[in-house]
């Protein structure tokens, strides 16, 4: 190649990086420098200039690349720690769920508990009623025994005071009224311990169905705690958020069973009406054998006649003075 | 605010039944076995807006104890209603002339007895 040509050359390719700022186009090889130097110099230096020019470029680029790929790290790096706070808020929410359902689940077994400690309680107290019944029934047989036998004594006065009123004739007008008084008495006394005894009868009739549907209560009131230890278990294996169904359907199956147990109380009321009656027979009874004792007092006692018409109110009512 | 009733009967298992059908609407209870220990409550204890009271009790039955504490003239206005087992004319007119405001015999009707005390204890 002519060395002419070969400047061009290189000439052009000084340009090129002239333009793109690589080295200082002063210093260029050009046409009007040449007549700085001599138009005989060497290729090889012009090699040399071109090889720094190209040394240059290439440390340049570098710098470049180096400044993008750290810029690139320290955006990277800035990326993954948002991405590690977001995970980090995303775990405590996801803790916060749990704990939230925790606390419902523990409100929903404490409401259960209380339900089932209630049904418990009233169980406690129907037997205790219960065996009342038993010691007013063994008491009211004591009581009938007694009256009896006072009854006898009051026939017997009775008889002799009607006996006295023969024997005196006109004088003994007060034997008569004191042993017509009597005889109604002992009347009253003989129908009110009947009726009390008869309704103790009843009672005892009574009693063994009741002890039967306490104890079918009491179980229905354990099967209540194993479902509600079977639907606990359910909620605590399983995650709450995604395993709804399993407490639904705890809950209905409580709900199915506590309607089953509620409608057993329902035989309560007639048995009340019933059990009831003995205590009013009694008072009864224990106030005629009052009157009975006082003797001669109470058919003087002007309350009775005004009163005396009045009926009686029926179990149950309500009278507002 | 809930009114306070008093409860006194000789029997707990009356005293319980009768709590449970006021507390459930919503009356608070307070109970006695005895007229004196209800006497002793009506004076210690001034909230009580109204009296449910047996007759027949140990100590001091139901109609002593209307008198005795309706000698008090800041007992005047409270009501007190009988629940008892007794029917007889002759105590229900004792008990009226003594101050009771009713007379209601046993077993009783629970709704009928909360009727009467939300009545009663109207301010």
């Amino acid at each position: 190649m002519r060395a002419a040509h070969r400047f061009q050359i290189a000439h052009a390719l000084w340009r090129w990086l002239a333009r793109r700022r690589v080295v200082d186009d002063e210093a260029s090889p050009s046409p009007r420098n040449a007549g700085a130097r001599s138009a005989n110099a060497e290729p090889a230096a012009l090699c040399s200039a071109v090889k720094a020019a190209f040394i240059q470029t290439e440390t340049r680029v570098r710098a470049r690349l180096d400044s993008a790929i750290s810029q690139t790290e320290a955006e990277v790096l800035g990326c993954g720690d948002a991405l590690a706070t977001l995970v980090r808020s995303v775990n405590e929410t996801i803790a916060q769920t749990r704990t939230d359902a925790a606390a419902a689940r523990e409100q929903y077994e404490a409401e259960c508990a209380r339900f089932v400690e209630g049904m418990h309680a009233e169980l406690t107290a129907q037997a205790d009623a219960v065996e009342h019944m038993h010691a007013l029934a063994k008491r009211i047989d004591d009581s009938l025994a007694a009256i009896r036998e006072l009854n006898q004594m009051a026939s017997i006065l009775a008889i002799n005071a009607r006996i006295q009123a023969a024997h005196f004739g006109d004088r003994g007008r007060t034997f008569t009224v004191l042993a017509d008084r009597m005889g109604e008495l002992s009347s009253t006394i003989t129908d009110s311990a009947n009726a009390v005894g008869s309704t103790v009868d009843d009672m005892r009739h009574a009693l063994p169905p009741v002890l039967e549907r306490t104890a079918s209560m009491r179980k229905h009131a354990s099967v209540f705690i194993d479902a509600i230890g079977v639907a606990t278990h359910r909620s605590s294996a399983a995650d709450a958020a995604t395993d709804g169904d399993a407490a639904t359907e705890g809950l209905s199956k409580l709900m199915e069973l506590s309607n089953r147990a509620l409608s057993h109380l329902q035989f309560q009321d007639p048995m009340v009406q019933n059990i009831g009656a003995i205590p009013r027979e009694l008072d009864r009874l224990r106030t005629n054998v009052g009157r009975l004792l006082d003797g001669m007092a109470l058919p003087e006692d002007p309350s009775l006649s005004e009163t005396a018409s009045q009926p009686e109110p029926e179990a149950g009512a309500l009278v507002m003075f | 605010m809930s009114k306070t009733i008093l409860i006194v009967d000789d029997s707990g298992t009356v005293r319980q039944q009768v709590a449970m059908a006021l507390n459930q609407a919503g009356f608070k209870t307070v109970e006695a076995a005895d007229g004196q220990q209800g006497a002793r409550a009506i004076d210690s204890n001034r909230d009580i807006a109204m009296v449910v009271c047996d007759v027949n009790m140990p100590v001091m039955n139901g109609l002593e104890m209307i008198e005795l504490v309706k000698r008090k003239p800041e007992n005047n206005a409270l009501p007190i209603l009988m629940l008892t087992t007794e029917g007889q004319p002759a105590l229900i007119k004792r008990a009226k002339e003594a101050g009771a405001v009713g007379w209601m015999v046993k077993p009783f009707n629970a709704g009928q007895l909360v009727t009467a005390a939300r009545h009663l204890t109207k301010a």
